[in-house]
């Protein structure tokens, strides 16, 4: 059976990659998306889209996969 | 009327195939729109469909030609709705959708701090030191360029989110303090400007001692350490001057590495003669590394180690065989070990363009122990691909003219790759040095994502995601823990 709330869940982060507009109402005012206070494991999962979304650009747009050109900001999630 | 004028219409609607590519893993046949990266499964509709279709062909005519050979109409007016749907077909004379190309934020300086090293393996392209010079270069970064380097990054690079330094070399912990001191400075501008940072280091692990690993866990690098398989397979070429192998003292940087937990080892093998992927995935799984990046050895033809055809063709199969251990760490929503694959996945799962290899001049660049500027440290040495230096910063003409010559749409080769809108152009660095002959290798990695990302494009795409954030994926998929929520936006 489907839970609705991850199908909700799965619908901010389909529409999070694809539409600026919504990240910026996502990010700024997460509490219209989620439709309400955000629970402590929505807050946290806010903060992942939020690393995702450049990391995915990096990615996509240039990470190479050869052996001299390592990295070069996305080989990994560990940041500073 | 109205009918007559829908039926006209409809006659009058030319189709025409789009530019795909078909291919068969496993016993199923794929189609792969090259333009449009779209993924589907070919079956003998769709085969016979892209076969009426390929000069043009009226939507009327082709129904009619399914159905003569023994389809139905309505199943044939289905399916042919279904491969424009699908952007397949479409109407002769339309543009295609123009794809975007991938952006990215993340600017990376790869920064040569040591132009020698203490190893002499042979598959190296440093060259015994003397990368692309014509004369010996700089041994070492020296104090009055490395302390130029984090301030001129960040004037060079003012708005950006995310910085990315990876030391490289030589073997770059021949000049730790610079490495150190270029961290420290850089953490300092960080803070100040509230950017990211993320820290690179290429080793050859042989000079890691507590001290270095303390910092690599306290600056949370991605430590790239190379090791090429067991004991016999990695002291056949990777040996200290004196001619003695380098694996006991690398596998004991490796334990010290994995003893720090935010350290991110990725277990980097050079596959050839003797040493197959499938070999060097094995080992760095069963060592412990976070992640392997394991790609074979870039030599002459014929050179001493360079792969034989038979060889080629199991890395090839060997690559082929990543798309069960892809599927299997995605099912279970974890990261893959191997990592060739996942950009390629992820350009199809946001349908991004690469039109371009790397970030290599715009986004990524090299810095030689002297100073100068190249789009990235595999450049360092070649007058023609320097963009500037320290002092004088990039040149965007320059820049952009290396960008113009290497990527997909100039190079005549990639003209008719089927592949070139995932591939991107393949490493200008490689293909500067040995033109195209990595080309097959990277159409068997596109070929192997189209079957990962198929296999879960249908019902749940954003598991794909596990490749790069088990952890949104966790959350994606866990029930909510205080109930249902009212409505949303």
């Amino acid at each position: 059976m489907v839970d609705k709330d991850t199908d909700h869940r799965k619908a901010i982060v389909a529409r999070a990659l694809i539409d600026p507009a919504f990240r910026k109402v996502l990010f700024q005012q997460p509490e219209k998306v989620f439709g309400g206070p955000l629970t402590p494991a929505d807050a946290k999962g806010l903060e992942q889209i939020k690393k995702l979304v450049p990391h995915l650009g990096d990615i996509v747009a240039s990470v190479s996969s050869d052996i001299l050109c390592t990295g070069g900001g996305c080989g990994s999630s560990v940041a500073v | 009327m109205p009918v007559l004028d829908r039926d006209i219409r409809r006659a009058e609607v030319m189709l025409a195939a789009t530019p795909h590519h078909r291919f068969e893993i496993n016993g199923i046949r794929y189609l792969f729109g090259t333009d449009n990266l779209r993924v589907a499964r070919e079956d003998a509709w769709t085969r016979e469909e892209l076969r009426c279709a390929e000069g043009g062909i009226a939507q009327d005519v082709l129904v009619s030609e399914l159905a003569g050979r023994g389809f139905d109409i309505k199943t044939s007016e289905d399916k042919v709705a279904q491969l424009r749907a699908s952007g397949f077909l479409i109407e002769r004379g339309c543009a295609p959708i123009e794809l975007e190309a991938g952006q990215g934020d993340c600017v990376t300086f790869m920064v040569n701090v040591s132009q020698r090293c203490n190893l002499t393996c042979s598959y190296c392209y440093v060259n015994q030191g003397l990368f692309d010079y014509e004369e010996k270069p700089v041994k070492k970064m020296r104090r009055e360029t490395f302390e130029t380097v984090v301030p001129r990054v960040f004037r060079m690079f003012p708005d950006n989110e995310s910085y990315a330094f990876h030391f490289y070399g030589g073997e770059p912990l021949m000049n730790f303090v610079a490495i150190r001191e270029m961290s420290e400075a850089a953490l300092d501008h960080a803070k100040m400007s509230g950017a990211r940072l993320q820290f690179y280091i290429t080793t050859n692990g042989t000079l890691i001692t507590e001290e270095v690993a303390d910092f690599f866990d306290r600056f949370r690098f991605n430590v790239y350490l190379s090791v090429d398989g067991d004991k016999a397979s990695h002291d056949e070429y990777r040996t200290y001057h004196n001619g003695r192998g380098s694996f006991d003292d690398v596998m004991k940087s490796f334990e010290l590495l994995r003893s720090r937990p935010h350290v991110y080892v990725i277990g980097s093998s050079v596959i050839r003669d003797g040493f197959s992927l499938g070999e060097a995935i094995g080992f760095l799984a069963d060592h412990g590394a976070d992640m392997c990046k394991a790609e074979r050895v870039r030599l002459a033809e014929g050179a001493s180690g360079a792969l034989t055809k038979s060889q080629r063709d199991r890395y090839l199969r060997d690559t082929r065989d990543l798309i069960e251990h892809y599927i299997e760490a995605i099912s279970h929503g974890r990261t893959a070990m191997d990592y060739r694959l996942t950009p390629k996945i992820l350009q199809l799962l946001m349908r991004r363009r690469r039109t371009f290899f790397c970030a290599a001049g715009e986004r990524m660049f090299g810095i030689a122990a002297n100073g100068e500027i190249y789009p990235c440290a595999l450049h360092v040495g070649r007058r023609r691909a320097m963009l500037g230096s320290l002092d004088d910063g990039i040149d965007g003409e320059l820049a952009n003219a290396f960008r113009r010559k290497y990527s997909a749409q100039n190079q005549p080769r990639c003209a008719t790759c089927w592949a070139r809108n995932l591939c991107g152009g393949g490493c200008s660095a490689m293909v500067d040095r040995f033109g195209h002959e990595d080309c097959e290798a990277l159409r068997a990695e596109a070929e192997a994502a189209i079957v990962v990302f198929d296999h879960f494009a249908t019902n749940d795409p954003l598991q794909l995601l596990a490749l790069v954030s088990p952890e949104i994926v966790a959350w994606m998929n866990s029930p909510e823990e205080q109930g249902s929520r009212g409505p949303s936006q």
